[in-house]
């Protein structure tokens, strides 16, 4: 991939992607890093069998975005990481934003669960599938996947409690 | 913009869908729903809108001097990246087991335009290189390929972006996807690493990232450093 094709992609993919890490990021300063190291790696690693594009980049921005937010987990102290959980709440609300959607970081919600409830949590709420979809798609059963919805909705819930709208269908 | 999508009606598709066809990527089927459903129509636009307005506020030139501003290899910072790949390959040599180098555990075949054989030590690659990667096992065990750049981030090529090492047999096996070098110059640092156990990928990448010897159990590393001038 050229540097104008990587131009192109982010003018096609950019906003989009923007989008899912400052969701899953909090802040508008992680988000533009997670989106631009999606692109790099993108650019990097094209495959010349990628069907959606989109999907593909929605891909590697979750794994730059949860790997990113597992490192600060792992890393940070007790209190630091409570800190740092008060400053994604908060911080953009100081910055002007109003709504939970404006504030959410759905990453630091979720980074505590197995790699496939976030999968299907993302599958679900970000990528708007039917539990029924989400089960062909992944391969489990209905049931795992409103089990493993409840334990997400559970984690959200306890970040951003009664703000949260209404998630599982 | 709310990032949970709005509720959707029986016959309508999920987001992701109407992500793809905002983005003018084909969404199989969904020209003849949109034509007669309102809702998505106004998603659609919404989607458009959100687009255009992300762009207009972060032009794409923008976003290039970003990217290159990230890739941009300093050159104090190329010097400290040759010393740290001088003392890597000293530590990535594990005191107790041998490192076998490249045509013991790996190999790499190299796609250069429409031309393709094997990668042989000292030769320098080029920018739109493909690099295929091969193991030969001593037995069925696990492995995988990570490269770390000279900034210390570690990626992991082979199988891309895996989180697990990739069950392998006895003898050779030829690993999924392949790495296209970008136009970056420097240093290629390939490391190919074998287990008959499965080992903790995220682990090895954290010690490969921190500059320390890869630690794992029963584990082969393999080194194959390149240029790109």
């Amino acid at each position: 991939m050229s540097a104008d094709e990587l131009t192109h992609w982010y003018e096609q993919y950019g906003a989009l992607v923007h989008r899912r890490c400052r969701t899953l990021m909090g802040n508008e300063a992680d988000a533009n890093d997670a989106m631009q190291e999606t692109f790099m790696r993108a650019h990097k690693h094209r495959r010349t069998d990628v069907q959606q594009p989109l999907s593909w980049l929605y891909a590697i921005a979750t794994r730059i975005c949860f790997d990113q937010l597992e490192s600060r987990r792992r890393s940070a102290p007790m209190a630091e990481r409570f800190l740092t959980r008060l400053k994604d709440l908060w911080g953009s609300r100081e910055a002007g934003a109003s709504s939970v959607e404006d504030r959410l970081c759905m990453g630091s919600a979720l980074v505590t669960l197995d790699e496939t409830t976030r999968e299907i949590a993302l599958l679900h709420w970000l990528d708007g599938l039917t539990q029924e979809e989400v089960a062909q798609q992944t391969g489990y059963s209905r049931r795992t996947i409103g089990t493993r919805l409840r334990d997400a909705e559970v984690q959200l819930r306890a970040v951003f409690g009664a703000e949260l709208p209404e998630v599982t269908a | 913009m709310t990032p949970f999508p709005p509720p959707r009606g029986p016959a309508c598709p999920p987001r992701i869908v109407l992500e793809r066809a905002s983005t003018g990527d084909e969404a199989e089927g969904f020209a003849a729903h949109l034509a007669t459903c309102a809702s998505c129509q106004q998603q659609l636009t919404e989607l458009k809108t959100f687009t255009h307005e992300f762009i207009a506020a972060r032009p794409s030139e923008r976003f290039a001097k970003n990217v290159a501003r990230r890739r941009r290899p300093q050159q104090l910072a190329l010097v400290g990246a040759l010393v740290a790949v001088a003392l890597a390959v000293f530590f990535l040599v594990p005191r107790e087991q041998p490192v076998h180098f490249k045509g013991a555990l790996s190999s790499i075949t190299l796609k250069r335009g429409d031309v393709l054989g094997p990668l042989t030590e000292g030769t320098p690659l080029q920018p739109g290189d493909g690099l295929r990667f091969s193991v030969n096992a001593p037995s069925a065990g696990f492995a995988v390929v990570l490269e770390r750049d000279d900034t210390g981030r570690v990626t992991v090529v082979a199988p891309f972006d895996a989180r697990a090492p990739m069950a392998v047999g006895e003898g050779v096996t030829v690993l999924p996807d392949s790495a296209v070098l970008d136009a970056v110059k420097g240093r290629e640092r390939f490391v190919t690493i074998f287990s008959p156990h499965a080992f903790d990928l995220r682990e090895v990448s954290a010690q490969l990232e921190r500059d320390e010897a890869v630690r794992c159990d029963a584990c082969r590393v393999e080194v194959s450093t390149f240029d790109k001038p």
